[in-house]
């Protein structure tokens, strides 16, 4: 999985898993399903459009000032007992981690489900300097057995079929094979609770970041992060510099879209606002840290365009309505972040050298932003992406070529004209331009005998 | 009782059964019968009980099972009940949701590791929103914990098992 | 009112019927309208591409091509929606969303601005009508065609399935990833299909050109014929 899974080979990716018939029907049967889900809790809330606008305002307000509201944060969470760490990057965040963990000889890891920690490798990094992490999440987990990447951002192994998990428990875990959903989740739950239970640290993500209280909130169905950051003495926490809000109140905002955007909830079972370590309570962590994660998101606060996908709330809600993702699975994208937010952050956080094919893969029907809980332009912005790309001379030559030949003619009617000439001439002796690349499935349209603006001036006109 | 109140207490109701929990009514007599036949539903022989007032701990105190644990030394300790018996400090109409602020009295770990959580609730903890519980709590809590329903997951073909890490089963017992 | 004619470069070549139902509507109103020969191209698919400068330069040509009229009217939302929603994003003039806010798309001006939901039109066929993106998502065009569609006499109008499904076009992405614009037009067509529909319509013979194209390809019977033409035949 690890050479090809990169945006680079997105093509031969995509044309892979087109051909795997069986696994595009899995993945589009669990899509269709939460879509037509999500239609239905959507059009309980009469203000859904209302609240959309809603969230979007907070998001701008949040990441306009972004940096006005982490000091608010840090001065508070550290006020409450948490320790507030930045990390510019990947590597300054990993080692931060480590560090923590030799701190206390820790041994063992339980991982609640954090994207900005696939971002950095960091169950990779920990366990080649010897420390067991295990990924919590039913989902995370089966991937983690598989030794695959997640293809959706809140539904890791929708790409698997009961089958493949029962066969994935069996061979990794020596028990008997089973594909009945209710008895693979209890395997898991046995084997996880062992792990909560004698973890030295846990390691979640963060939802969201409240300034005004110093909170983490993490929101969830299983109850594994509940778990992961109560039992264990340590809680780290890792969260993009993004997720920052203003105030407590916001969050009812986000609480009613997220859940229905992301798994088509009304609201997920266990939402945990973490604002402390032990101080009056029995059961929970004597120290809790968070890490704030640059990784290259300062650098696209820098740009307008780019800003604006900050505001991501990372319901994944783009991909699953992504006609290109629908056919080509997240696997192909070669990023953490998959689909149509993915190919931006991917563009932003790897480069436009390293994932140049992703802001292309787009018909840019939109409907990415129409299904965005924060109304993103994600469309729009994919189209700057082309254009930074263009810009950075990371198109190829021959393409640059064809455009300058095709101004050349838009920009003059007597040239356009002439070009339409030779068309139809070439047409008249038989020679008929084909773009393989569209003919090879598809008809190619004919050029009329007459041209528009012919029949104008001889029948119209008058 | 108000007739606002029980308009939200139906509302409650209705989205915490939607979400997959047990809603019971009882009037305080009939606390310890309830739970009794509850407890008998779900094979719970060994349980956790939260420090309640004295009354209710005195009810409380005469379940009919092997074994009661009021104090956890450990989370191992919580780890080996079948249900825990706990109270909480708001219901949320809207959605169904219990609210639970972690402090001195309550251990978060008796809310997520038995496989049955009953709570104990009044009428007066319904409100009919989660804004309206912000604007009411002291904004100076250690951590909120919210429950809406069982552990649930849909990892697995989007098929919904419940239980997977927390409770399997979530009543509601309202006073 | 002034009314000039904006024929996408597509159409003018390859579906000039399209043009000439569009005069014929326009003309039914009494509508006088102007062609201005010197158009050539509103600039998208170097838009699209990336090819921004390019772009610009098509854009500002074609402002000053039709800098003298009340509106200018195109049988294309894809095109409308570059100059009103895009040339803002490209040109920066003062004035600009003034200037493209004359801009419409057909159904619309007929709808919006001549305030008419009918034509008088006849089409004894089973149709199918397919919400092109641009139109529906960046001009909000949803309501107008299908209101001028229910008025047509004797016509059976269809709703596809997942009609604001994308068709798979996408401009030069329909050549630059062919398997998986192929594999959206497939989903499109089994839609249509689905329907049992004679024709399939739309605002946008872009739309069209690909989902014909796909079911020539592939033995569909299903005809493609665009709106215009549809609302022309009185």
């Amino acid at each position: 999985m690890k050479e090809t899974y990169t945006p680079l080979k997105f093509k031969e990716n995509a044309l892979r898993f087109i051909q795997d018939e069986k696994r595009r029907a899995n993945l589009n049967k669990a899509i269709y399903h939460t879509l037509s889900k999500r239609t239905e809790v959507v059009s309980e809330l009469p203000d859904w459009e209302i609240l959309r606008q809603r969230a979007h305002d907070i998001r701008k307000e949040a990441i306009e000032n972004i940096w006005h509201y982490i000091e608010i944060f840090e001065k508070k969470a550290s006020e409450n007992g948490i320790k507030v760490i930045y990390a510019s990057d990947a590597i300054e965040a990993r080692n931060q981690v480590l560090e923590i963990a030799k701190r206390i000889n820790a041994k063992l890891c339980v991982k609640s489900k954090s994207m900005v920690s696939e971002e950095i490798g960091l169950r990779e990094f920990l366990e080649e300097n010897g420390i067991e992490t295990v990924e919590t999440d039913l989902g995370e987990f089966i991937v983690q057995l598989a030794g695959e990447m997640p293809s959706h951002i809140t539904a890791p192994a929708m790409h698997k079929s009961r089958d493949e998990i029962g066969k994935l428990f069996n061979e990794k875990l020596g028990v008997e094979f089973t594909s009945v959903p209710e008895e693979l989740t209890k395997i898991a739950r046995g084997f996880l609770r062992d792990k909560f239970l004698n973890a030295d640290i846990g390691i979640s993500g963060a939802n969201f970041l409240v300034a005004e209280t110093g909170s983490i909130v993490i929101v969830e169905n299983e109850g594994n992060a509940g778990l992961s950051t109560t039992l264990p003495k340590i809680h780290i926490a890792i969260a993009g510099i993004e997720k920052i809000i203003p105030r407590l109140s916001d969050l009812t905002v986000f609480f009613k879209v997220l859940g229905r955007s992301a798994t088509a909830q009304r609201f997920t079972s266990y939402v945990s606002i973490i604002n402390s370590p032990r101080r009056k309570k029995p059961d929970s962590p004597e120290e809790i840290y968070l890490i704030l994660l640059d990784n290259g998101r300062s650098q696209m606060l820098k740009s307008e365009k780019l800003k604006e996908a900050l505001y991501c709330i990372k319901c994944g809600a783009c991909m699953l309505a992504c006609p290109v993702y629908q056919t080509v699975g997240g696997h192909s994208y070669g990023w953490v972040y998959p689909g149509p937010i993915g190919s931006i952050l991917a563009s932003a956080q790897l480069g436009l050298e390293k994932a140049t094919p992703l802001p292309f893969a787009s018909s840019l029907c939109g409907k990415c932003h129409e299904i965005c809980p924060v109304k993103i332009e994600i469309h729009h912005t994919l189209v700057w992406l082309r254009h930074q790309a263009v810009e950075l001379k990371k198109t190829s030559r021959m393409e640059k070529l064809l455009f300058k030949l095709w101004l050349s003619a838009m920009k003059d009617a007597r040239i356009y004209k002439a070009g339409a000439k030779l068309l139809r001439f070439l047409k008249k002796i038989g020679i008929k331009p084909s773009l393989k690349a569209w003919s090879r499935t598809r008809e190619f349209p004919q050029i009329a005998e007459k041209s528009f603006r012919e029949i104008w001036e001889k029948e119209l006109k008058n | 009782m108000g007739e606002r109140t029980e308009k939200l207490i139906e509302r409650f109701k209705l989205e915490f059964e939607r979400v997959g929990g047990v809603f019971i009514r009882v009037k305080k007599d009939q606390i310890l019968p309830i739970l009794n036949q509850t407890l008998k539903v779900e094979n719970a022989d060994k349980i956790f009980v939260e420090k309640f007032d004295d009354e209710l701990s005195n009810i409380l105190k005469q379940l009919n099972v092997k074994q009661i644990i009021t104090q956890a030394h450990s989370e191992k300790q919580l780890a080996k009940v079948d249900a825990s018996v706990t109270g909480c400090d708001y219901l949320i109409a809207e959605t169904g949701t219990i609210v639970f602020i972690h402090d001195e009295k309550r251990f978060k770990s008796s809310i997520l590791l038995p496989r049955v959580h009953i709570v104990i609730a009044r009428s007066e903890q319904v409100y009919e929103s989660l804004e309206h519980v912000f604007e009411k709590i002291d904004k100076k809590f250690d951590s909120i914990f919210l429950v809406t329903g069982p552990s649930r997951t849909a990892d697995i073909e989007k098929v919904i098992v419940k239980g997977v890490h927390g409770p399997q089963m979530v009543y509601l017992i309202l006073i | 009112m002034k009314v000039a004619l904006f024929i996408p470069c597509y159409i003018d070549q390859l579906f000039p019927e399209v043009g000439v139902a569009t005069v014929k509507i326009l003309r039914r109103f009494d509508v006088k309208i102007d062609y201005p020969l010197e158009q050539t191209c509103c600039g998208q698919p170097a838009f699209n591409t990336g090819y921004w400068l390019e772009a610009k330069t098509l854009a500002e040509k074609f402002l000053k091509i039709f800098s003298n009229y009340d509106y200018i009217v195109s049988p294309s939302g894809s095109c409308t929606s570059m100059v009103r929603i895009f040339y803002p994003e490209i040109l920066k003039n003062k004035n600009i969303e003034e200037i493209t806010a004359k801009f419409f798309e057909l159904t619309e001006f007929l709808t919006k601005v001549l305030q008419v939901d009918s034509t008088g039109a006849e089409f004894n066929h089973s149709v199918a009508y397919h919400d092109s993106c641009h139109a529906l998502r960046e001009l909000g065009i949803k309501e107008s065609p299908r209101t001028l569609l229910k008025n047509v006499k004797k016509i059976k109008l269809l709703e596809i399935e997942e009609s604001d499904r994308c068709c798979g076009f996408g401009g030069t992405f329909a050549v630059k990833f062919p398997e998986i614009s192929t594999e959206m037009a497939k989903s499109k067509v089994d839609n249509i299909i689905k329907t049992g529909a004679e024709f399939v319509t739309s605002t946008d013979s872009s739309c069209l050109m690909h989902i014909g194209g796909y079911m020539s390809k592939n033995g569909v019977k299903v005809k493609t014929i665009h709106i215009a033409q549809i609302l022309a035949n009185f």
